[in-house]
């Protein structure tokens, strides 16, 4: 080890303390872990579950010290039942920030390629003021993978007598939805995951939140984003896109994004979306045509999953405007639920909208359904328009569901 | 011309067979030898793209950063990686097994799996590189500070500002 190096460099991570004249790390020079090179051992703690452990490691000397700030993953992990204590849980977060600060402050610190904050809880919840700096934190500091996976309660502000999270859908959806602000840019950023389960507040009806209401992903330019999933995000409202070198876009289970925005994506190649109509067209006939445009945007898919549920007769109308997806060559359909005729006449419209498809997956949970097999199947041969020239694989699964 | 071609198809056989097993020197910082197959040899990226250029494969290849103890055990996970084939789940189940093994022997002495660690780091050996790596990783996570330094054997040596400091970012410990 070069100790000319380590002690320049251990100075430059505290320059304002006059007071450090550094020593070697004769501690470790004697241990066999010194025959690790520096680049190696930051490798190793690389591999570090939780940024709990790195802390840890940190403070086992000087040398530790220095190369855990050189880590350029960060993972924390709240899983256990021990941070259901709000106490704890602050200080956890408390602790997120503080790590997050300092490596944003840059000096000897790496900067982050990979953050991942994941936070489980029933019981404690998290102020969606924290939720927003790390989603803004991980859009403008994260260089190459940042996800947040909050399974979590937010809360408003620090007022006790929050109210968050229940399950009353007859809000009025201006209280309803995430709080963010504006993103910033993120030129780096390769890989977002948002997973934001309970990500509903009711708001204060102030002004000040008028705009904030929904998650919105206007104006962020984010020209080398290429995967986007967001799962579970079934309570924002808006969501408003402009990724133009996007190839996965990963949206199930949003049943409730009632606008979706999205530019040409000429560059997704993997999209997954549901079309479903909840409570009348009057409220998921416009979801699903926003759908049925996020489809015309993504004209060169090549995979294409689509998860049908429910549809009325409105449906089989608005899926004539499924676009042709001539580059699509592996569908995966799933439809749930399946209790009428529409729903084969949705199905066989997607179909045959993908000319050149090699591999088909059609998945029919159904309920109340006479012969199930051999209605797909039948309709499989009756419907004679659709000739899939270039199909190699067709897997079909049906399963009955049965109400008790 | 059916001939001509069969006879084509032969040499260019027999030449991909003579790769096969074409055999490669590895010398320590020792200067001891070790001859290896080349298909073992290109388990190091170093040494694949050295071959690749087309060099000097016939003069072998000096380490000058790999003594002879940490070579050898290189070129045993080099050799069952390298010369066995990895298709089935059995093969693949059967390469696990020496994974672990082989990383269970190294760990019960820790100065020989840093030399093992940093020889596949400088051969750039990646299979060998996580598992090691790995394995010391195991080996601190979920441990507190003190337990890390007693299983590494590292001195205490931070001073009061360095605790500080940690414990200034460290609110959950």
């Amino acid at each position: 080890m070069d100790f000319i190096t380590v002690e320049r460099e251990a100075k430059l991570r505290r320059p304002r303390d006059p007071s450090d004249h550094s020593t070697s790390c004769d501690g470790d020079d004697d241990s066999p872990i010194s025959h690790l090179s520096d680049d190696v051992l930051v490798h190793v703690l690389g591999f570090l579950p939780t940024a709990t452990d790195l802390m840890r490691a940190r403070a086992v000397s000087r040398w530790w010290c220095r190369l855990g700030a050189r880590v350029p993953l960060l993972r924390f992990l709240c899983i256990d039942r021990a941070f259901d204590r709000q106490e704890t849980l602050d200080r956890f977060i408390a602790f997120i920030n503080n790590v997050l600060t300092r490596r944003a402050a840059g000096q000897s610190d790496a900067g982050v390629e990979e953050l991942t904050i994941s936070l489980k809880s029933g019981m404690s919840s998290v102020d969606v003021a924290e939720v927003d700096a790390w989603i803004r934190y991980g859009m403008q500091h994260v260089s190459n993978t940042f996800t947040l996976e909050l399974n979590i309660p937010l809360r408003s502000g620090n007022n006790s007598n929050h109210r968050y999270l229940d399950d009353d859908e007859d809000d009025d959806d201006d209280n309803n939805g995430m709080i963010l602000a504006e993103l910033p840019s993120s030129p780096r950023l390769k890989s977002v995951m948002l997973s934001l389960s309970n990500a509903r507040l009711r708001l204060p009806t102030a002004a000040a939140f008028d705009s904030l209401v929904d998650l919105s992903l206007e104006n962020i330019k984010t020209p080398r984003l290429r995967v986007f999933h967001m799962r579970y995000t079934s309570l924002i409202g808006k969501l408003t896109i402009s990724a133009p070198r996007l190839e996965e876009f990963i949206l199930p289970y949003t049943g409730r994004v009632s606008v979706i925005n999205v530019e040409d994506m000429p560059c997704v190649r993997i999209l997954e979306i549901d079309l479903w109509l909840l409570g009348g067209p009057q409220y998921g006939g416009h979801i699903n045509k926003d759908r049925i445009r996020l489809l015309q945007c993504c004209r060169f898919l090549q995979f294409l999953t689509i998860r049908l549920k429910d549809n009325g007769n409105a449906e089989v109308e608005l899926m004539k405007d499924v676009p042709e997806l001539p580059h699509v060559t592996s569908l995966s359909l799933r439809v749930i639920e399946m209790n009428e005729m529409y729903d084969i006449a949705s199905v066989l419209c997607v179909i045959g909208r993908c000319k050149f498809l090699k591999h088909l997956e059609l998945d029919i949970k159904m309920e109340h359904w006479e012969r199930p097999t051999e209605v797909s199947n039948q309709n499989q041969k009756d419907y004679h328009i659709i000739s899939l020239e270039h199909l190699q694989e067709i897997k079909i699964t049906c399963s009955y569901m049965r109400n008790h | 011309m059916a001939t001509g071609s069969g006879a084509a198809a032969a040499a260019a056989d027999a030449e991909e067979k003579e790769s096969g097993s074409r055999m490669i020197t590895l010398t320590s910082n020792e200067g001891k030898a070790f001859v290896v197959t080349e298909a073992s040899a290109r388990q190091s990226a170093t040494i694949r793209s050295m071959v690749d250029d087309g060099g000097c494969v016939d003069k072998g290849f000096p380490l000058p950063n790999v003594d002879s103890k940490t070579l050898a055990r290189v070129i045993q996970y080099c050799d069952e990686h390298g010369n066995k084939e990895a298709h089935t789940v059995d093969e693949r189940a059967a390469l696990a097994k020496f994974d672990k093994d082989f990383i269970a022997e190294l760990d019960a002495d820790k100065a020989f799996l840093y030399d093992v660690t940093m020889a596949a780091n400088y051969l750039h050996i990646q299979g060998l590189f996580a598992l090691t790596t790995q394995c010391i990783a195991d080996t601190i996570k979920g441990k507190t500070p003190e337990e890390i330094r007693t299983a590494f054997g590292i001195e205490y040596d931070l001073t009061a500002q360095d605790e500080e400091e940690i414990k200034e970012e460290d609110t959950h410990a």
